[in-house]
């Protein structure tokens, strides 16, 4: 079944729609992750939410929801596995490459 | 506490357990059932988490208890990078796939012009920037079983001390690295066997954390409250829980790990080398920064609660999380922990090991052997044993490497101090991939130079100094700089101050790295190669690479002489005029001024092939335009890479031409076949309007008589019995078509039952002249019969030879003059066969209707030569294709014989019996017939 070739003919998989998302997605990790935001959050020990420190609580809630994410957009795929094989490539978001023109 | 045998014991039967698995999962792996088993998401997801090492199992709890949240960056950073795995990572795997890649080293200098020089560059930086690493799995792993054996007094502990207890790992560990990985030479270099394994051993090490860390919140407090309430009670403590202590080195930490994720070469190769399937990546996108998300919970909790519980200055920190089940008197779960640390520092120090003896012997060791031995290496046969030898070699000596920089450095600092160190090194590979596969001028002499500065800044910064601090150099290295020149001080290179070492040396390191890289690339031009691998790498995911690829192959640097031949090309198949605009327009189109010709690039081939495919075919243009662009002696090894891609496309392209050629020869013998059904069909349609003609015209006849008789009741006796005959004849000529008729169609649809046996002929003759006789009396026609004596039998069925020569006979007295006609009916032998011949004296038949006259319906009708007869014809037309065909049945031969005007003489064979007699034999060489 799963064979050396790198081309998936004849592989069942789909590609995740629209994986443009996952772009936003890290940018938005890039942002929870650092310093302006985590210095709004860092309360210290004291401040608590379910009685746990709010810095805490915020650092693992931002990772589960980024990790959230990318679950949704990875594993709700298009289910019309044949249309999208063929825009697999197209869709993998390169500055979509027109065939070379003159003067290129 | 358990002695110290057991604990030996338990943690080498894991190991062993391990190597079983991975040998196990080899096997399977060879056999296709098997496979998806061995090779699917979850393996690959958590075969990545190797990036966990004894690190993240004990490292982290030290790094927590001393930073808080510090130990966290080094696990978000990948959570982002697989975030954009979709696009970055899955590139690279696309690459590594279709170039055949085998290391991080083979990617780079593959991509910058297949270079050797830069391949053993990075070689040499991953394998010092990785000893430091290896370093800190040896400390762990030594340190745990030192704290755990610390409690037994027997004889056998006190003999390991901490410098032993290291060197036995390190002997052991590179022992367990050579069965892993060098068992032999796999040109794909998969080990689809440890790949099980150390996803195994991913899944051992986040059940032993996340056990102790139950069992440190709620065994030894009541849950995550309870530890923060704590510890917000002590200040000193409370600092830690928030960012206050780890905010400094943050974005660093992030960065550090956001390249080490990618480049370090154990996750460089699990990640894009050992991967069988692009399709896994995208389940591991977020499984496994849910690996770490999990793995990671329990870090500061346990951190806090060592802290709290243990007294101070016990324990190292990055002991805790076998300090407190041990303190608790917990011997199973302090095993567990104690085989979990064991398997995380095994993994990465097997895979790792693995992954650079690799690139030793690949990239370093054998490019040397052939500029210097090369005869010896090409004489010798095999190659296998010397290649894993020189592996073997490469890891033991990076183990005792390992070994060496931890007794001389590693004692000084926390693990993941030394870790960093690490990281900072693989991330000097980083901009060289990133740039590898984004940008295209990317150039060679580029990626030396910014690997090169990277890496020596990077040492001056960071490897260095860790020696001074442990005693290794001098002091006064750090403290005023290299030769006493304060610029020079490598924690403060330039003056700059106030950041922290790790972050310091990054940036500089990047700063040289970048900048020399742009720097060069941007004043050198790329060479053929280059630009032909810059090509296959940035546009790995377009189908036209290929074909890009091979065209930089065939083209030329030098442009003039290309353009003018291209020129010539053009206004030869489409005139000046029309060349010189579309020339100009190029020229135009690159930014020249009008009347410039337009510079020589591959845009201008596919326009000039364009122009002139339009006079003599694309194929043809093709042809035309490559060889007016002559191309450089380029190396046959580069033209098959880039046809090695096309190959499959070659290969497609040929079974298709195969099967469009099958298909066209089917269609052709389809083709055929309807022209045969049609002509069927048309000779079909023929014989039934004439048999329904044939049989409407006596019908005709009998209806039209039968309504005058009965029309006119007063007709004369004699009229009306003359009416009647004629009635009576066309019905026995209606019954006799309809018997042919019948006939012909059994025998052709071979449905005729014949009764074939031994029959006397001079008796079958005689019968058949017999019937006829009456006929013969009324037409006053003499019927002659002459039988060779002595015949023997014939073989033949009795009715239907009868009915052939009745046919014959009636049919020559039909013909003959009346009265004076005269049949002759003629017996001989004929070799193998007895020969009948029926001679009339008839007008005889047209030369030209000879063999005309046995087909269906034919009638020799109204003719010059029939004006002798003033009857006609009065037959069916089917009489001598049934006889034709029944003779052929026999396995003889119906003929016209001799015909002249003075008469015809039809003739057939029928086959005599095989008798005993040697006069029976085919003395003619005729073919004795099948007979039945």
């Amino acid at each position: 079944m799963p064979h050396r070739s790198i081309i998936t003919i004849g592989q069942r998989f789909a590609p995740p729609k629209r994986p443009q998302r996952t772009i936003a997605v890290a940018l938005l990790a890039v942002v929870l992750f650092n310093q302006p935001l985590l210095r709004v959050f860092d309360h210290g020990a004291k401040t608590t939410v379910f009685g746990l420190p709010v810095i805490y609580v915020y650092l693992f809630a931002a990772w589960a929801l980024v990790i959230a994410l990318m679950i949704t957009i990875v594993e709700l795929r298009d289910q019309s596995g044949g249309s999208n094989r063929k825009a697999e490539d197209s869709a993998s978001g390169e500055p979509s490459r027109a065939p070379p023109t003159a003067g290129e | 506490m358990l002695p110290a045998w057991v604990i030996l014991a338990t943690s080498l039967g894991y190991l062993l357990a391990l190597f079983a698995l991975a040998w196990y999962g080899d096997r399977r792996a060879s056999d296709p059932a098997g496979q998806h088993l061995v090779s699917n998401p979850y393996i690959f997801s958590l075969s990545i988490a190797i990036y966990c090492t004894s690190w993240t199992y004990y490292g982290s709890v030290g790094r927590a208890a001393t930073s808080g949240f510090g130990f966290l960056p080094i696990y978000l950073g990948p959570t982002i990078v697989f975030t954009l795995g979709w696009f970055v990572l899955r590139k690279i795997l696309r690459i590594c796939k279709t170039q055949r890649i085998t290391s991080i080293a083979d990617f780079i200098s593959s991509r910058y012009g297949k270079s050797q020089l830069i391949g053993s560059l990075v070689t040499v930086i991953a394998v010092v920037g990785i000893v430091p690493y290896i370093a800190l799995q040896l400390k762990a792993v030594s340190m745990s079983f030192g704290v755990v054996l610390a409690k037994d007094h027997d004889a056998l502990a006190s003999t390991l001390t901490p410098d032993n207890m290291a060197f036995a790992v390190t002997l052991v560990l590179a022992a367990f690295a050579v069965l892993f990985g060098t068992r032999h030479i796999e040109a794909t270099e998969h080990h689809a066997g440890m790949v099980v394994a150390i996803a195994a051993e991913s899944v051992v090490k986040i059940v032993a954390f996340l056990a102790v860390g139950a069992f440190v919140v709620w065994g030894l407090y009541d849950g995550f409250g309870d530890i923060f309430a704590r510890a917000a009670a002590d200040p000193e403590i409370a600092r830690l829980v928030s960012m206050e202590k780890s905010a400094g080195n943050w974005a660093t930490l992030t960065l550090l790990s956001m390249a080490a994720i990618i480049c370090l070469p154990r996750q460089f190769h699990v990640t894009f080398v050992e991967n069988t399937n692009e399709t896994h990546l995208n389940r591991a996108l977020w499984l496994f920064p849910l690996y770490l998300f999990v793995i990671n919970i329990f870090v500061l909790p346990i951190a806090l609660g060592g802290l709290m519980w243990l007294p101070k200055g016990s324990s190292d920190a990055d002991t805790f999380v076998l300090a407190l089940p041990l303190a608790e008197n917990q011997p199973l779960l302090t095993l567990v922990v104690l085989v979990g640390g064991l398997s995380a520092a095994a993994a990465m120090v097997i895979v790792e090991t693995i992954a650079l003896s690799t690139m030793v012997c690949n990239d370093l060791v054998m490019p040397a052997l052939l500029k210097f031995s090369r005869q010896r290496i090409e004489a010798s046969r095999d190659l296998t044993t010397l290649l894993l030898n020189i592996r073997r070699v490469a890891i033991v000596a990076i183990l005792l490497l390992g070994y060496w920089y931890l007794a001389v450095v590693g004692n000084t600092y926390h693990l993941v101090t030394i870790g960093l160190v690490s990281f900072c090194a693989a991330a000097q590979l980083a901009p060289a991939v990133l740039f590898a596969i984004y940008w295209r001028e990317g150039t060679r002499h580029a990626a030396f130079a910014g690997l090169a500065s990277g890496f020596a800044v990077w040492m001056y910064t960071l490897l260095l100094p860790s020696f001074a601090r442990s005693g290794f150099l001098p002091e006064s290295f750090i403290t005023e700089g290299l030769f006493g020149i304060a610029l020079l001080k490598p924690y403060a290179l330039f003056g700059l101050e106030g950041l922290d070492n790790i972050s310091h040396s990054l940036f500089w390191s990047m700063l040289f790295n970048i900048g020399s890289f742009l720097v060069v690339s941007l004043s050198q031009r790329q060479s053929r190669i280059e630009q032909i691998q810059a090509t296959l790498f940035v546009e790995a995911f377009s189908q036209q690479a290929p074909a890009a690829a091979a065209e930089f192959a065939l083209s030329r640097d030098d442009g003039r002489a290309s353009v003018q031949s291209l020129r010539e090309l053009a206004t030869r198949y489409v005139g000046r005029e029309r060349a010189e605009a579309a020339f100009a327009n190029y020229a135009r189109s690159q930014g020249l001024d009008a009347g410039e010709p337009p510079e020589w690039d591959s845009g201008l081939m596919r326009l000039v092939e364009r122009l002139v495919a339009g006079s003599i075919g694309a194929a043809s243009a093709r042809v035309a335009v490559a060889s007016a662009v002559k191309g450089e002696r380029v190396s046959l090894d580069e033209i098959i890479q880039i046809l090695d891609e096309t190959q499959h496309v070659l290969e497609y392209s040929r079974q298709l031409e195969e099967k469009s050629r099958a298909l066209e020869a089917a269609s052709r013998e389809i083709e055929a076949a309807n022209q045969q059904l049609r002509e069927a069909d048309r000779l079909k349609d023929e014989f039934m309007s004439t048999v329904s003609h044939e049989l409407r015209t006596p019908l005709t006849s009998i209806r039209s008589f039968s309504e005058i008789l009965q029309d006119d009741p007063d007709m004369d006796a004699e009229q009306r019995s003359a009416f009647l005959g004629i009635i009576v004849s066309e019905s026995e000529r209606l019954t006799r078509l309809i018997n042919q008729v019948l006939d012909l169609a059994k025998i052709e649809a071979g449905r005729m039952q014949w009764h074939i046996r031994d029959l006397d002929l001079d008796q079958v003759v005689r019968d058949a002249a017999a019937s006829l006789a009456p006929i013969f009396d009324r037409d006053e026609v003499e019927m002659v019969i002459r039988i060779e004596p002595g015949l023997g039998p014939v073989r033949a069925d009795a009715d239907r030879l009868i009915q052939v020569i009745i046919n014959l006979v009636s049919n020559a007295e039909k013909f003959c003059p009346k009265p004076g006609g005269r049949v002759v009916i003629d017996v001989q032998r004929d070799g193998a066969m007895a020969r009948v011949s029926v001679i009339d004296n008839g007008p005889g038949i047209p030369e030209a209707e000879k063999e005309a006259i046995f087909d269906k319906f034919y009638q020799v009708r109204a003719n010059n030569q029939l004006d002798a007869n003033p009857l006609g014809m009065a037959g069916t037309g089917l009489g001598l294709a049934i006889s034709e065909r029944i003779v052929t049945q026999f396995g003889g031969r119906i003929w016209v014989a001799a015909t002249s005007s003075a008469g015809s003489t039809f003739a057939f064979t029928v086959p005599l019996t095989m008798s005993a007699g040697p006069r029976n034999e085919a003395a003619h060489g005729q073919l004795e017939p099948a007979g039945e």
